[in-house]
């Protein structure tokens, strides 16, 4: 592999990367760059540049090397998602699961790097896009809630969260009635959102297992603030979603959390990021908790409908779901 | 009127100023509660915070871009403050970020960066029942 070796002094310092999974790319002519990072605290390196072609035995030799994951600049993010979508398009035998587990995929390890470092714009910048493909993926096919859910990995990481409950947003926002396409696109960037100020909680007491004292409970429930706080100012800020950030905790009766509003001043979108917030975490993996069967998940949120959850909604969740 | 009769001039104010808020009815002594406030669980405010019950006025228009609002007045309840920030009561919800002039009685020991009025920004907002919201604020140099 010459450009290996011709380029091996070519470095980008070790935050201006994402990483993007070997699995995910297709031989041919790529229109970015490629680095490898041979140990997480070192610069990554340049692998192929984007004139040299991607051929099928370079993939075979990563992959019999074990190399799974590689890496490309931030500002080339765009040109390597439309590389692997482009590749979806062409491909007419793929299920609309399966197209959409493929987008799912292609945002994972970017969106869990950037949920982890410091800056925003990584972050936001990847919602945008994750939102508008996820949005042109579910509305354009005719994907069933059901299977949807039977293809969910059951995990607790945060992209696995956040792309469900964003997916599960969706699909409950077309449900109740929503359908411009921007709109949709505004709810699964709130939902993918929401749970941004999780970032600013140690990763210690996120994932802790069994009681939280008291202090802990009180630093996860400043989540939703501080990612309203986050995002607030930005100049692509808008009202619906950020309240979805903000509000995604609060109960009908009142006795959520960060402001103990009750139901009729708690956002339309909010009410929805709740429900699919909440039947994700009950049907997914927890460090302390086997997950629930999704039926059990449906009569657990009917049972809180009232007091949690805004009726109207869970009852479209369920029918959704049951349907 | 002496100097420190708050609930004196929060009822003169609340003639001016059309008062809104509703204060719960367990909290009839509200004007006469003093001492100093010890942080609970998860609280991160870092200074000791004095009790401070006293009518001020809050006045704010346009606070955050995306978020419209009247210019407008209104009567608040101050409720403690400390070296950092301070704690009021309003009718309304307020949203963290918020920015706005609160105009405070005469008091020794309370001052914005030294003077009666000055700009703070919203930290948190908890509801307390209906137009009535505890909102902490920080002070903001300047
Ligand atoms: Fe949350
Ligand atoms: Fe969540």
């Amino acid at each position: 592999m010459a450009t290996d070796e011709q380029n091996a002094s070519v470095e980008l310092a070790p935050d201006s990367v994402l990483p993007v999974a070997v699995s995910s790319l297709r031989a041919s002519q790529l229109n970015f760059d490629l680095y490898v990072r041979p140990e997480i605290c070192e610069p990554p390196k340049l692998y192929r540049e984007k004139s040299f072609p991607l051929e099928a035995a370079d993939l075979k030799r990563l992959r019999e090397r074990g190399v799974e994951t590689l890496f490309v600049a931030n500002s080339d993010y765009a040109a390597y998602r439309t590389h692997v979508l482009d590749g979806l398009a062409d491909d007419s035998s793929l299920e609309p699961t399966e197209r959409y587990n493929i987008v799912r995929e292609v945002y994972r390890e970017a969106f869990d790097t950037a949920f982890q470092g410091e800056s925003l714009d990584p972050m936001l910048q990847f919602t945008g896009e994750f939102s508008k493909d996820l949005a042109d993926t579910i509305c354009e096919n005719d994907i069933v809630m059901s299977d949807l859910h039977s293809l969910m990995e059951h995990d607790s990481g945060t992209y696995t969260h956040c792309a469900n409950v964003s997916t599960y947003s969706l699909a409950l926002a077309k449900a109740m009635g929503l359908a411009d396409l921007a709109q949709l696109q505004a709810v699964a960037t709130g939902a993918i959102l929401h749970d941004i100020g999780k970032r600013a909680v140690q990763l210690s007491t996120l994932n802790k297992p069994g009681r939280l004292s008291p202090e802990q409970r009180a630093e996860i429930e400043r989540h939703p603030l501080i990612g309203f706080r986050d995002l607030v100012l930005r100049e692509e800020a808008s009202w619906a979603p950020l309240m979805m950030v903000y509000q995604h905790h609060e109960r009908i009766d009142g006795k959520g959390y960060p402001v103990g509003v009750p139901g009729k001043e708690i956002h339309d979108w909010a009410k929805i990021c709740s429900v699919a917030d909440v039947f994700h975490a009950l049907t997914s993996e927890r460090p302390y908790r086997t997950p629930m069967l999704a039926e059990e998940a449906l009569q657990f949120l009917e049972k809180q409908a009232d007091a949690m959850f805004d009726p109207e909604t869970v009852r479209c969740w369920t029918m959704t779901l049951r349907n | 009127m002496l100097d420190n009769d708050f609930e004196e001039l929060a009822r003169n104010l609340a003639k001016k100023f059309d008062c809104k808020i509703k204060l719960p009815e367990s909290w009839a002594d509200y004007f006469q509660v003093t001492g100093t406030l010890t942080g609970g669980p998860g609280d991160r405010r870092q200074f000791t915070r004095v009790q401070f019950r006293a009518p001020a006025v809050l006045e704010y228009s346009q606070t955050i871009p995306i978020l419209p609002r009247a210019r407008g007045q209104y009567l608040v309840y101050l409720k403690d403050y400390s070296r950092a920030g301070i704690a009021l009561i309003h009718h309304e919800q307020l949203y963290p970020r918020e920015q706005m002039r609160l105009m405070i009685p005469p008091n020794k020991d309370v001052a914005i960066n030294g003077c009666r009025d000055g700009l703070i920004e919203v930290a948190r907002c908890t509801r307390i029942q209906d137009c009535c919201f505890q909102i902490g604020a920080s002070f903001i140099e300047g």
